[in-house]
């Protein structure tokens, strides 16, 4: 019998270096803090209201993205960049395509002060869609500490005091009339 | 007896694949059979640093073994890292290497991921630097692969029908010797691998 033996040799070379930096798994997927953590709909979206926010909602031509801060008394500062939310028709409406974030600075182990705030992908930062009326939101300020398991879990970097949110805007002139109408409509029906 | 003349031929691959640990918590994969049933007694040699552990999770917790005194002693002995598991180990020396020697499997092999979210820690069967999507990898909707970077991890959720996170919306590559999570949001799957040798 005549035996085909090949020799590998593979080498697994895994750069790995301990950083005093902590890692956040920022996503509010059911699967990375537990289910109903949502970013949804204010009533100011109308018919929307309480639904998921997604992208092109029905509706709703906007597309929204999310941004995770580090708070820190008055100051608040970006960590990454932002993550755009789904668009209409995903299954996990009211989530945001996550991804990990790195504070720079603060050891594992220490507390930090963190908060999400999502708006109107077509401005540059939430106060500026705030200003323009359009949609925006932030979740409460929640408490981080990587757990620091031993071994380490994937869950010790989930946002687990992340509470969800919604977004609120300035309707629109032509929402605020229909709105309008309809309540005077309400009204005229009761006085007959 | 009758002597046949003719070529039968049996193709295998054996080697070694050394896979390197740094201080501290390593996560890790013996993608090579050792043929004397994968022990990690057998596969973890002394000289080890005192209090050098492994890990093994089971769906909930971990079983653990530790070198002390010159000798394993722990939860179980018997404790297997074979092709398609993975262990953590908490290396309490130095950066070292470990050094698996054995047969790559060939054929089809299954690596189980129990559903249900529940976390599971597999590995690629194949010793080969992957990218799971082109290995085959049974993604469903909402599973995510977290992949240990030495002090947190890289994360990639399937969801949608695509993958989305760290790796920049591809499917991670898990490297030779890599172990990694996969929190399973579907039903019990398998992760079935088929290599032939030509």
């Amino acid at each position: 019998m005549n035996k085909i033996a090949t020799i590998l040799g593979i080498s697994a070379f895994a750069a790995i270096s301990l950083q005093a930096d902590q890692a956040i798994n920022f996503s509010n997927a059911a699967s990375a803090v537990g289910a109903g953590k949502l970013v949804t709909f204010d009533s100011s979206f109308g018919a929307l209201s309480g639904q998921g926010v997604v992208n092109n909602a029905v509706g709703n031509a906007a597309s929204y993205v999310a941004a995770l801060f580090l708070i820190d008394g008055a100051n608040a500062t970006q960590l990454g960049g932002t993550q755009a939310f789904r668009n209409a028709g995903t299954s996990s409406p009211g989530t945001w395509v996550g991804q990990s974030r790195t504070a720079v600075g603060p050891a594992q182990g220490t507390t930090l002060s963190l908060q999400v705030r999502a708006w109107d992908a077509a401005f540059g930062s939430m106060e500026a869609a705030k200003a323009a009326d359009k949609g925006w939101g932030q979740s409460a300020v929640f408490t981080f500490k990587d757990a620091l398991s031993a071994p380490p879990a994937p869950g010790d970097i989930a946002m687990v005091n992340f509470t969800g949110f919604s977004i609120t805007q300035v309707p629109e002139p032509s929402t605020i009339a229909l709105g309008a109408l309809g309540v005077a409509g309400l009204l005229f029906f009761r006085r007959k | 007896m009758a002597l046949s003349a003719s070529a039968a031929t049996s193709s295998n691959i054996v080697g070694y694949v050394k896979v390197n640990l740094t201080s501290g918590f390593n996560l890790v994969a013996n993608q090579l059979d050792n043929g004397a049933g994968n022990k990690v007694v057998d596969l973890f040699k002394a000289p080890l640093p005192e209090g050098f552990t492994v890990f093994k999770f089971n769906g909930t917790s971990y079983a653990s073994i530790s070198f002390v005194d010159n000798a394993w002693e722990g939860d179980d002995l018997n404790m297997t890292a074979a092709p398609g598991e993975g262990v953590f180990v908490r290396n309490t020396g130095g950066a070292s290497a470990v050094t698996f020697v054995g047969e790559v499997k060939t054929g089809s092999s299954t690596v189980n991921l129990t559903g249900g979210n529940k976390f599971n820690i597999v590995s690629s069967v194949i010793p080969q630097q992957v990218k799971l999507d082109d290995a085959g990898f049974p993604a469903t909707e909402g599973d995510s692969v977290f992949r240990f970077t030495g002090s947190s991890y890289a994360s990639d959720s399937f969801v949608d029908n695509a993958w989305e996170g760290d790796s920049g919306g591809v499917a991670p590559t898990v490297k030779v010797g890599e172990a990694f999570f996969v929190r399973n949001a579907g039903a019990d799957s398998a992760w079935t691998r088929n290599f032939v040798v030509n």
